[in-house]
Formats: C-alpha cells, structure tokens, sequence
C-alpha cells in the first residue's frame, strides 16, 4: 500500500479530485462506501422487516383487516402450528414436503446428467439443441405450470393426462390436477421439466471441463462407457453434485408458484408444502400472525442448511 | 424419456452377462467380436434418439402453448395438437386471443408493467452489485467477513419466508401497488448472487491492474470506471439479465405487492386468468402464457453466452 500512495504523490495534490482525497485519507473507510447501496437496500428490505415484522407479528393475532385491540398473544401462534388445531395441516404439510423434495430432487439430478451427457458429445447444430434444453429453465414457473395444468386435465386437450390414463386410473373428473395421488404428480412433471435446466448447464460445465485424455487411457485400458462413466465422469462431477443438490434443496422448499400454478395446494390440502401453506395462510386467509410463525418454524429447519453453505462458500475467503 | 441414455446402458450391461465370452469383464465395447460396438453401433444410435426425446420433451410445451393460442376456443377441443398453420382459420381471426386479449385484458398494461418492473431491478442490481463486489474482491476494510457473510447469506432464504415482513413493510412504507416497491424488493432478492457471482470475477482479474493504471496517472476512483468496469462488461451483462429475469419470473412478490390492475406484471396476471375463466377463455391463457414465455427465451438463445457463464460461475442461482 505504501508504494502505492508514493507512487500517487508524485502526481501531486492537485491532480487529485476533492473525493479521491477524502478516500485517501479514510483508506480503510471506502470499501465500506462502495457497499453502501448494497447494505441498505438489503437492511431496509430484508434484515429490517425480517427481525422486526416477521419476528413480532408471529407474537400477534394480526389478521387482516385487524379485528382485535391489543394483538399480542404470546405464544399462541406457535401453539397453533405445533400442538393446537394447526398441528394436522403441519404435519402432512411438512411430510408432503420432504416427500417432493426426494422426489424432484434426485429427478432433477438424473435428467440433468443424462441431457448434459448427451449434449457433451459432437452432433451437428449442437449449439441449438444445448439452447433447447433450457428451454423449461427461461420459462416463468408460473407460465410452466400453467401450460402443464392445462396438459394434465381430462380432456381432449390434456395431452398427458391422454397418454397416462390408459395405463393408470386416474379420474376423468377433475384430471390429474384436482385428484390426490396424481397432484403431486402433476407438481413433479411441471417441476422437473422447469427446473432441471439449471443443473444440466452446472453439469454440461462440469462435463466438458474432464480432461479428454482420461478417457482415452481408460480406453486403451479396456473400460467401456459404463466403467468410463462411473470411474472418471462421477468423480470429477462429485463435488459438483454435492454443491447443486444442496442449493437446490433450499430452492424446492420454499417454492409456491409451480405447486400454485398447477394445483393451488389442493385437492384439499394435498400438496400444500410448507412455502404454499404459509403463502396461502397469509396471503388467501389474511391470518398473518400465524403465517408468520409458521415461517419462522420454518426459517429454524432452513437456516442450519444455508449456514452450511454460507461457510463452504465463504472458507477460502479472508 | 431422459432415462433414454441410462436405459440403454443397462441393456447393453445385460446383454454382455448373456455373453459367456466376455465374462468377469465387463462388455467389450470396443471389439466387433460381440457383434455389437459400443462406438459403432449402440452409441450413435443412443445419442440421437436421446437428443431426439430431450428436444421434443423440452420444447413441446412450448409448441402446444403457441399452436393453441392461434385457435378458437372450439378448436382447442377438437384439434388439440393441429400444426397452427394447418388449423388456423383467417375468418375466424377476430374472435382469435392474440386480437381480442388486449382489450379483454389489461394485457398492454401487465406487460409495460413487467418491462418496467424487470428493467428497474436489473440497472438497481447491477450498479449497487458492481460496487460492493468490488469492495469485498479488491479492497480492505474493517468487519469485511461479517458483511462478506450478511451480504450472500440471503442467497438462499425462501422468498416466501419473506413475504409477509415485506408486504408489512411496503404498507408501512405505502408502497404497495407501486413500480418501485416491486424494484426494490427484487432487487434485495437478486443482490446476494449478483455480489457473489461478481465478487468471483473481480477476483480472477490481474493484481497489479489498478496499481498500473495509477502508475499511469489515473486515479483510484478512474482506475475503477476507466479500467475495471470495461473489463467486466460480460460480467456485468450476466448480472443484467440474471436480475432481469428474476424480476419477470418472478410470481409471490409481485402478487403482494402489485395486487391493482395496473401494477401486476405477467406471473400474478396468469393465475388471475387461470381463476376466472379457465375454460372459456382456454385461448386467452395460451396467448397469454406463450406471451410471457416468449421474452424470456428469446432473452436466453440471443444472449445464452452470457446467461451460462452466469449460471456456471456462481453455482448456483435463484430461480
């Protein structure tokens, strides 16, 4: 640094702007001012309304519009969730929610290496068919949904619901949207068709950065593609794999558009996660104070997730 | 469907158990002594009808929103999947949604909506990314690994978590219904991977630059816009649209925040038409879909360069 600051005085104090002086004399200070914009449109819009609305209104009966004068009741709200009335949906809600994770998630994974797969070895026009499998990935969620709702009716137009009847029995009435075993399914197709785009461009990357020359050895060794596959392509993607599946893990939790689009959380309840059931506890019943404990029993079982990550990203910076 | 590569992999596992010449080896693929070569035969065969599946799976949607959203609402019952321009009656025009929507609708308004909306968030979060960036990638300052943290850490927090503190907020603020309460709620969303994802870059840029443009009389704040900023337009472009798209994907914020006719930009505007009219306008959902599919994927093959060294470069991305 010190050389630096010789170096500059040679110029002298009067090629230097009134702000470059004020930087020179508060060194220290300036990468706190070029964090400025960032740090307050976050404390404003998250850190401030995340500890003061969300952690006391779960304290509160607040509904709107408000109904009683003095709001506070303690522990009710949590009460509610985790051992009053509130308790069944919970439960369901959060074993429905662990069974889609398990569902998309390892889908997700297995479709993206497969197309990343394909997409890694010489074709003609590949740039384009890479481009296409981003296709589900550019599109809105609630766009994807929609368009798969409307594929998943019983009808002449619901093209999926047309080739899965005749081998499953699903409802004519109300298609594979409005019937429960087949919701969920219907969430996982639109899901996985939208979703698996980013895990492929991770595993594209992933793929192509192999050295080509591993494979020849291997080749000249006598593996074939299966033992070529399992013992230098998995390797190299491991860490890869580990890294996508957590983030998007967090992602799937919290996800209400698609789950919204195609089912609105129903039927009944059926596919109610945890992220619809507090967008719809507060944003269709307007009970927020239970919304937001509910959110906050939730934020608890994420954030240990997002520690872990923040430290595996942050280790190699001092 | 996409199993396709992985099936056909097990077939020929099996097929090689069934080979006693082969065995306590696996299949050799490379030989023409089995009769079938892996390099040959079963791996050009493999490959396209894999990519054959993948590209019809992932872009028949696409086609079915499209082709149905240039047919009368009978024609979507009975011609489902009918090539639009075999089934496409000119006569039949004025009844058509693409025609009609724009008054039925307040389309017009939901898609300048969008525009807006996405265009803000994008320039918000990208000039305050850029700067902080900087900050965490090149300088030293006090408590730079507490902000360094608090800064990416909202990285992956469920927005849904969020909704109901902000939706508090943009109340207290009075700025519900309003373009700059959807901004600055998708910017807070957007600005931890665009620090992070900027930070990265910053950091792979040579040492010594800043000290050699000073070296060559310009100043810190110069060495910054004359020197760093030119060399991270790629970068910069990635961020751009990465935020761009967050902001127009996006559905729970803009539904709480834009809840008026006027302030709703596409997603919310969709799910307001599914619940009305689901049947009867069948066509109006499929213009309308198509429509908000189509900016966004034209965004994505013009400017896929960028919008994939974004993804690979962070990791990761909310979306």
């Amino acid at each position: 640094m010190a050389t630096i600051e010789q170096d500059d005085d040679r110029f002298g104090a009067s090629q230097r702007s009134f702000l470059d002086r004020i930087l020179e004399e508060y060194g220290s200070l300036q990468g706190l001012l070029f964090l400025l914009p960032t740090l307050t449109i976050l404390s404003v819009i998250v850190f401030y309304p995340m500890l003061v609305n969300g952690l006391l209104l779960s304290f509160k009966q607040f509904t709107i519009p408000p109904t009683v004068a003095d709001p506070w009741v303690g522990l009710e709200n949590y009460k509610y969730w985790l051992i009053g009335g509130g308790q069944a949906l919970f439960v369901f809600s959060l074993k429905m929610t662990l069974l889609y994770e398990f569902v998309v998630i390892p889908l997700d994974l297995v479709v993206a290496l497969a197309a990343a797969l394909v997409m890694n070895e010489a074709m003609p026009a590949r740039p384009l068919w890479r481009g296409i499998m981003l296709a589900g990935y550019a599109s809105p969620p609630i766009a994807a949904g929609l368009v798969f709702a409307t594929m998943e009716q019983a009808a002449t137009y619901g093209v999926i619901y047309q080739i899965l009847s005749p081998i499953f029995d699903i409802p004519a009435g109300g298609g594979m949207t409005a019937n429960s075993p087949w919701a969920f399914w219907a969430i996982v197709l639109a899901k996985v068709w939208r979703d698996f785009g980013f895990m492929y461009v991770v595993f594209l990357a992933g793929v192509q950065s192999v050295p080509s020359e591993l494979y020849e050895i291997a080749k000249v060794d006598g593996a074939g593609p299966v033992q070529r596959f399992r013992n230098i392509t998995l390797p190299h993607l491991r860490t890869i794999i580990v890294t996508v599946v957590m983030i998007r893990t967090v992602f799937t939790v919290g996800k209400v558009a698609i789950p919204w689009a195609v089912t609105k959380g129903g039927p009944v309840n059926y596919t109610t996660f945890l992220g619809v059931a507090i967008f719809k506890q507060a944003f269709i019943n307007w009970s927020m104070g239970r919304a937001a404990a509910l959110g906050m029993i939730f934020a608890v079982m994420v954030v240990p997730l997002i520690l872990i990550w923040v430290k595996t990203e942050t280790e190699d910076f001092s | 469907m996409n199993d396709e590569s992985i099936q056909t992999g097990d077939t020929t596992t099996r097929a090689d158990g069934g080979t006693p010449a082969v065995d306590r080896r696996e299949f050799d693929f490379e030989s023409s002594e089995n009769g079938l070569n892996w390099e040959q035969h079963i791996k050009p065969v493999a490959k396209y009808v894999s990519l054959a599946v993948l590209v019809a799976v992932m872009l028949f949607p696409v086609y079915y929103a499209f082709a149905n959203s240039l047919k009368t609402p009978e024609q979507i019952f009975t011609s489902p999947l009918g090539i639009p321009w075999v089934t496409f009656d000119p006569a039949a025009w004025s009844e058509m949604a693409w025609n009609t929507m724009w008054e039925a609708f307040p389309f017009v308004e939901y898609t300048l909506a969008t525009f807006i909306v996405s265009v803000g968030t994008a320039g918000l979060a990208t000039v305050s990314a850029v700067f902080a960036a900087y900050a965490f990638a090149r300088l030293d300052f006090p408590l730079k690994n507490t902000l360094f943290v608090l800064s990416v850490a909202g990285f992956l927090f469920p927005v849904v978590l969020l909704a109901i503190p902000i939706f508090v907020l943009m109340q207290q603020l009075g700025l519900l219904n309003t373009y700059l309460g959807m901004i600055l709620a998708f910017t807070a969303f957007t600005l931890p991977y665009n620090v992070w994802l900027l930070r990265g870059f910053f950091e792979d840029l040579p040492d010594n630059l800043e000290e050699s443009a000073r070296v060559d009389g310009c100043t810190q704040i110069g060495a910054f816009f004359r020197v760093i900023l030119p060399l991270s337009r790629p970068a910069l472009a990635s961020v751009f649209l990465l935020a761009f798209l967050l902001a127009w994907h996006n559905y729970v914020m803009a539904f709480i925040i834009g809840s008026d006719e006027l302030h709703t930009t596409l997603a919310p505007a969709l799910i307001e038409l599914k619940g009305t009219f689901f049947v009867a306008n069948f066509h109006y959902i499929m213009a309308a879909t198509f429509l908000t599919m189509l900016v966004p994927m034209l965004m994505y093959m013009y400017l896929q360069k960028y919008l994939v060294e974004g993804l690979t470069s962070g990791g990761g991305v909310k979306g």
